[in-house]
């Protein structure tokens, strides 16, 4: 799974989803630990191949 | 008829016994058709092309099985190339832990019958492995022989059930997979047993991603408990396609003119927010994506290209949003969805 553009979207100061690009798709993934691209996220960064970037 | 002679065998395997969803392929959310080297064809059975090409699935509609079935996926082949030994190609199916947990299938005493039909552009030996969930702890390889090109046939086996079973990965419960391509990685020689996990095929198959124009094909997939491979369990449309929302759904265009989709919001900070209420609960809070266009209005007044876009999913509702732009906050927003397309996906 190709992970790019990492990045915290917040509601209410609250982080509350990754706007993200995987495999080329820009794609809005909740922080939900039983979504699977959302654990494979953390799986990339507990790993060092990415990064999340704070939110605007 | 008294109800003391109906045999208990027969009322055991009454109702609910396949635990496979959309396994006469009938839901097919995503399209009928695509070219690429992982996706979904018919919902909950994923393709892998083992990093070897493209491969053709399609949700095919006609010539299944006599009598029995419309609808089948069908794989196929659209270059020539080696597989490696760590290529995986395979037809996937999960089946989540909450549909097994009660089921103690880690009791050997039980059995567990697996049933399909499968078709394929050639003759040779092709297999189907049964995972525990976490892949790695156990497997169980079927071979089985294409003994006729280009024509259907039944394949059912039983199979004891095995505390390796206990290794599940979160929702992930049981795994299948129809091999299309596994390299010596994922091979076994040790079939029809139980054994440690990380293989998912036999050994000597053969191999249809890499040889241009192959194919297989696959419909009436049904797994239950017992030792019988009881006649497919047929279940309605609406009941097979609220089961498959449970994991994937999309928000789009009718597809003919004059049936508009809409949302309903209103303006807000510096959005538009619209809620979205799941189909279904979803095994997880979904993915979202977006495409295309929609229009948006608020208070009646159009927002084209709206600056931004972002969602906040949940199980059972979500919060989409687009820019307002230079609309003032507190009025009600809608948005007819023209050619947008808004995909929600918890599979596993």
């Amino acid at each position: 799974m190709n992970i790019t553009n990492a990045q915290y979207l917040k509601i209410e100061e609250n982080n509350a989803a990754i706007k993200v690009t995987i495999d080329g798709q820009e794609m809005f993934v909740p922080l939900d630990p039983v979504n699977s691209h959302y654990a494979e996220i953390l799986k990339q960064v507990a790993d060092g191949t990415i990064t999340i970037a704070d939110a605007d | 008829m008294a109800l003391s002679k109906v045999n208990p065998n027969f009322v055991n395997q009454l109702g609910r016994r396949n635990l496979i969803i959309n396994g006469a392929m009938q839901v097919s959310q995503r399209g009928t058709s695509s070219t690429v080297a992982t996706g979904y064809g018919p919902d909950r059975f994923k393709m892998a092309n083992g990093s070897i090409g493209n491969l053709t699935t399609t949700q095919e509609s006609t010539n299944g099985p006599s009598g029995d079935f419309k609808y089948s996926m069908k794989v196929a082949s659209t270059n020539t190339a080696s597989i490696a030994s760590g290529s995986d190609g395979w037809i996937r199916y999960i089946i989540e832990t909450k549909d097994i947990e009660n089921l103690v299938l880690t009791d050997s005493s039980k059995n567990i019958t697996v049933s399909f039909y499968v078709k394929c552009s050639n003759t040779g030996q092709s297999s189907i492995g049964v995972t525990s969930g976490n892949f790695t702890s156990g497997r169980y390889v079927h071979p089985f022989t294409i003994t006729t090109a280009d024509t259907w046939q039944k394949v059912s086996f039983t199979m004891p059930g095995n505390s390796l079973l206990s290794n599940v990965d979160g929702d992930i419960g049981l795994r299948l997979y129809w091999d299309i391509g596994a390299g010596t990685t994922y091979q076994t020689s040790s079939t029809n047993s139980w054994g440690s996990g990380g293989t998912y095929a036999s050994s000597g198959n053969l191999q249809i991603t890499g040889v241009d124009g192959r194919y297989l094909q696959i419909t009436g997939v049904q797994l239950e408990v017992g030792d019988t491979a009881t006649p497919f369990e047929h279940r309605l449309y609406g009941e097979e396609l609220s089961l498959c929302q449970r994991y994937y759904y999309q928000i789009k265009q009718y597809e003919n003119a004059g049936q508009y989709t809409f949302m309903t919001g209103a303006v807000g900070g510096s959005n538009t927010h619209f809620i979205i209420t799941n189909p279904q609960v979803m095994r997880a809070a979904p993915t979202v994506t977006y495409s295309g266009t929609v229009n948006l209005y608020c208070n009646a007044t159009a927002i084209t290209s709206p600056a931004s876009f972002a969602a906040y999913s949940g199980t059972k509702y979500n919060r989409l949003q687009f820019a307002r732009g230079t609309h003032t906050a507190g009025g009600a927003a809608w948005a007819d969805i023209d050619d947008g397309v808004f995909t929600f996906t918890s599979e596993l």
